[in-house]
């Protein structure tokens, strides 16, 4: 069992998004979730708080696999992300 | 000596690159991971270039739009015009460390640097005034383009995800061409008429620092300097000394051979969440040489006039879009930056225009 920052089904759909690859290695699988959390979490951890959501690891990673759609800088993104999540939370 | 002015940033560059992607202590396959690209064929936003940048390879549409005459027009007297560029900056590989979702700049803390393939058609119609509607000049670029990004830390003196970066282009060619039914209605001038060669090749470096600020980094700036640089031409500068009409004709080679430029750009970006128009201003300004075909000697320098290309308007930001269309008024006021009208000064262009970002 890999022990990630985010919840590991959630940073497999970024991985595949951006790698690509069908065939990731635990290796790679490890330092993508590090590089996750150093570009995004205090950034994360900030807008979710700002926006009244409980950053446990489950909803961080939720906006977090969220944020990587839509338009804007990092921080505008986690800002919709969040909002969304606000809004579609017990659907 | 300008071959070795014109690689040095770039070996400098490439040294930190790998200085800054390769730890002290790694073996050779280390190396190879190290060396393997982040991403090939993909957009990143490293030092994108900025709106108001008159010959970036982008895709713009200035129409309708007033233009000076420009010399050997067959009519006095401002004209209707439409101007074109047509291009891209297409990115080939690059190398960067930590998240890099594609379309974004470099992580916060992190170092990326890439190769692009700029290609680039700019061409001016007159199409009010002379027989014909002629088209003017067309001006084709291509190059190969260096660029680096470092992304700032994310909540650097109360910014956003802000970056400073390098742009080297250590080659590039520029070729302009009249059009032929401007040099045809031109006879009427006879031998006076002048066709110069305007084709070089040229280096370029830029530095640049993107701040974003207010809430959520949505007053997103940009302010550049650089220069760029005549070379590999074996000395002769801009133009060819012979000129193509007519036969045998010749004309002053150019002694300033290089031209500084800074411009900014703010973009106040619209609410992430529905997308819309945000405003936005882009700025240009160029130290040009204003070519001068017949000065005494060679050794005569050339007049110099500070040029300037404003465009403001608005960027329309829909929320899952790949185009970003902006729609802008335009003001250029200085050298004719179109080939060989280089020569002439105190040039004037302004319309309505477009601008499609992908």
């Amino acid at each position: 069992m890999l022990s990630l920052n985010y919840s590991t089904y959630d940073v497999l759909v970024m991985l595949r998004k951006d790698n690509g690859s069908v065939n990731p290695t635990t290796a790679q699988i490890q330092q993508f979730d590090s590089d996750l959390f150093d570009a995004n979490d205090d950034t994360l951890v900030q807008i979710m708080g700002e926006e009244g959501i409980d950053t446990r690891k489950d909803n961080k990673s939720t906006v977090l696999l969220y944020s990587r759609f839509g338009g804007g800088n990092l921080s505008q993104r986690i800002r919709s992300a969040c909002r969304y999540f606000n809004n579609t939370t017990g659907v | 000596m300008l071959r070795k002015l014109a690689h040095r940033p770039m070996m400098q560059l490439l040294a930190v690159g790998l200085a800054l992607a390769a730890p002290a202590s790694i073996n050779a396959q280390t190396i190879f991971e190290r060396l393997r690209p982040s991403w090939i064929f993909e957009r990143h936003a490293y030092y994108d270039p900025l709106s108001a940048e008159p010959r970036a390879a982008a895709m713009k549409i200035l129409f309708p739009a007033r233009s000076s005459s420009v010399p050997f027009a067959q009519h006095p007297g401002q004209s209707t015009v439409w101007d074109i560029s047509v291009g891209d900056e297409i990115p080939l590989v690059g190398w960067t460390a930590g998240d890099k979702p594609e379309g974004e700049p470099t992580a916060q803390k992190k170092f990326g640097i890439g190769i692009w393939f700029p290609l680039s058609f700019h061409m001016i119609e007159d199409m009010s005034k002379d027989d014909s509607k002629p088209i003017l000049d067309t001006d084709y670029r291509f190059g190969v383009m260096i660029k680096a990004q470092w992304g700032l830390p994310s909540e650097w003196l109360h910014t956003h995800q802000s970056h400073i970066g390098l742009r080297y282009v250590p080659i590039a060619h520029e070729s302009t061409h009249l059009g032929d039914e401007f040099t045809l209605n031109a006879r009427i001038y006879g031998n006076a008429f002048e066709r110069v060669n305007v084709s070089y090749q040229y280096w370029e470096l830029g530095g640049s620092f993107e701040p974003n600020f207010l809430q959520d980094g949505r007053l997103e700036t940009k302010f550049r300097g650089g220069m760029i640089h005549e070379a590999f031409h074996s000395g002769i500068g801009w133009y060819d000394a012979e000129l193509l009409q007519p036969a045998g004709g010749t004309v002053t080679l150019s002694n300033r051979n290089t031209e500084p430029y800074a411009g900014a750009e703010l973009f106040y970006s619209p609410d992430p969440d529905r997308g819309g128009l945000g405003p936005f201003l882009s700025f240009d300004y160029r130290d040009r040489t204003v070519y001068g075909y017949h000065r005494p000697s060679r050794a005569t320098p050339e007049r110099v006039e500070g040029s300037i290309n404003v465009l403001l308007g608005v960027r329309h930001i829909r929320v899952g879009a790949r185009i970003r269309p902006s729609y802008y008024l335009r003001y250029y006021h200085g050298v004719n930056p179109a080939g060989q009208f280089r020569s002439q000064e105190n040039y004037q262009l302004y319309g309505f225009g477009a601008l499609f970002q992908f």
